[in-house]
Order: structure tokens, then C-alpha cells, then sequence
């Protein structure tokens, strides 16, 4: 997925940071790509379309708010506790709602782990 | 079933990840295979993808998974033979074919891949181009196969 060489630095799928500036989607009246487009080629190996990062976009926004466990968490910490911390803290706690956590539970096949590790991530 | 029956390739895994190439040598080889749901189904595959990230990859991950299984299958499938989906089998040399370039150019037998794939496996890097054009249908499996590797290649 990565590849890193002397000369042209890291690679994408195969793609140099400016064949990535390129060819990604960007958002309107922007010049560098959006990172929903970076996510999808990461993901698939393909240079999504502006209509799929668009929906990627309205995806990751749906799901941005945090569970109010967690926000609960955050204020508990003491101000002086280092913010990698509490982030950590944060994700550590979003465990509690992962849909990967409960199809295991559940017994899901092996063949089937992406679906809700797919979900976690995007959730994350 | 043969492999070459229109069946076979509408229905399989293989079908869904012939290159056009690949499509226009079966045409020359067996004319019996110029119907138009053979076509129909190749357009379909090639002009629309999905919006939802979610979507386009249940369409890549399962072909991923069953490539992993046909190699699998390849190395540890008993009596050389192993299943290639559809209840069709094909017998062959207990061997992997593997390629991060997507071509048929390398051998990986007894590699070992993240334990989350539950496969054992070592690498060893040898030419098949005689084996692949001596078998027909099964270098186009394995064309087809290491073609579309790139998942499990990034995890080599």
C-alpha cells in the first residue's frame, strides 16, 4: 500500500504525493486534495470520482459526533493530562460501541471481519 | 462443467476480473462464446461502480478473500486439485502463483501471510510461463488470480 524510495519519496497505490495532487478530487475552489479521496484510494487502489468523495464526505460527517460517554470521559480528565492521552483515552473508550466488538460476539465469519471493521474505522 | 463453458465464466470469480485481453482470446479461441449475455455482463462490470465506499469495497474485498482461498487451496488442497468456486474444481500443481506487478511472474509457495488469514505459506520466486502456456484455462485462472492480488500483495 506504501512504498517509499529515495528519489520520488512516499507512494500511494503506486502514486507519487503529485500524481495524488493531481488526480485526486478537490474541493471546490481548493488545490490540494481532499483526504476522503486519499481515504478511498488507500482503501480500494482507485481514484474515486467527485460524486464518491462527496458521499464519503457526507458519510464521515453523519458520523462525527461523539457518544456522550465519551465526551463524558474528556471533561472527567484533569486539564493538565496530555491531550495524546486523553485522545488515546477517547478512542480506547469508543471500544464500547464497535461494531467489529460485537458481530465477533456474535460469531461472525472470518470472511466477513471487513464489514464491521470497515464500519469502526469509519466511525473513528 | 468445463472451463470454458459460458457458465462457468458468467458465474465465477474468474469472469468478473477478465481483461479485455484475456476476453478477446477466448473470442478468437472459442467462437461458442460470442453471446450477448457474456457481453452484457462484461459492460456492466466495467461502467458503473458504486458511490459508497462501503459498496465498492464488498465488491473487491470477497474477490480479495477468494483469491487468497484459491491460492490457499493451490498450496494445501489435497490431491492436487482445489475448488475455484461454483462447485467446479481444476487439478494442478501444489503450487501459489503470485505477482505485485499483476502479472503471472512469480511463484510464492510456503509464504507466510498475518496470522489474521489463518494461511501459512513460504516465498521462492521461480518462472511458470511454461506451465501457463502449456494449460489454457488454467493460465487464465491464474492470470486472472494474480491480477487481482493487490490486497494480499501488500501483505506480503
Amino acid at each position: 500500500m506504501f512504498i517509499v524510495t529515495l528519489e520520488e519519496g512516499i507512494r500511494f497505490r503506486g502514486k507519487t504525493i503529485p500524481e495524488c495532487q493531481a488526480l485526486l478530487p478537490k474541493a471546490p475552489g481548493g488545490s490540494e486534495p481532499l483526504p476522503e479521496g486519499l481515504f478511498w484510494l488507500l482503501l480500494t487502489g482507485e481514484v474515486p470520482s467527485q460524486e464518491q468523495v462527496t458521499e464519503l464526505s457526507r458519510d464521515w460527517a453523519a458520523r462525527a459526533a461523539l457518544p456522550e460517554f465519551v465526551v463524558e470521559i474528556l471533561d472527567r480528565c484533569p486539564p493538565t493530562l496530555h491531550p495524546m492521552s486523553q485522545f488515546s483515552l477517547a478512542v480506547t473508550a469508543l471500544n464500547h460501541n464497535s461494531a467489529f466488538a460485537k458481530a465477533y460476539q456474535d460469531g461472525v465469519s472470518k470472511k466477513d471481519y471487513w464489514g464491521p471493521t470497515f464500519e469502526d474505522a469509519m466511525d473513528l | 462443467m468445463s472451463f470454458c463453458q459460458p457458465r462457468f465464466l458468467l458465474n465465477s470469480v474468474c469472469f468478473q476480473q477478465l481483461s479485455w485481453v484475456v476476453y478477446s482470446s477466448l473470442l478468437q479461441t472459442r467462437p461458442s462464446l460470442r453471446c450477448p449475455a457474456f457481453a452484457a455482463a462484461r459492460l456492466s462490470s466495467t461502467s458503473s461502480k458504486p458511490v459508497s465506499l462501503k459498496d465498492r469495497l464488498a465488491e473487491i474485498i470477497p474477490k480479495e478473500i477468494e483469491n487468497v482461498c484459491i491460492n490457499s487451496h493451490l498450496r494445501t488442497g489435497l490431491h492436487n486439485s482445489f475448488d475455484v468456486g461454483e462447485g467446479h474444481s481444476c487439478s494442478t500443481r501444489q503450487k501459489i502463483f503470485w505477482s505485485r506487478s499483476g502479472g503471472p511472474t512469480v511463484w510464492v509457495s510456503n509464504t507466510q501471510l498475518p496470522a489474521i488469514f489463518g494461511f501459512k505459506f513460504n516465498v521462492e520466486v521461480c518462472a511458470v510461463f511454461p506451465l501457463l502456456f502449456g494449460m489454457a484455462p488454467f493460465s487464465m485462472l491464474v492470470r486472472v488470480v494474480s491480477r487481482r492480488s493487490t490486497l494480499c500483495s501488500s501483505l506480503l
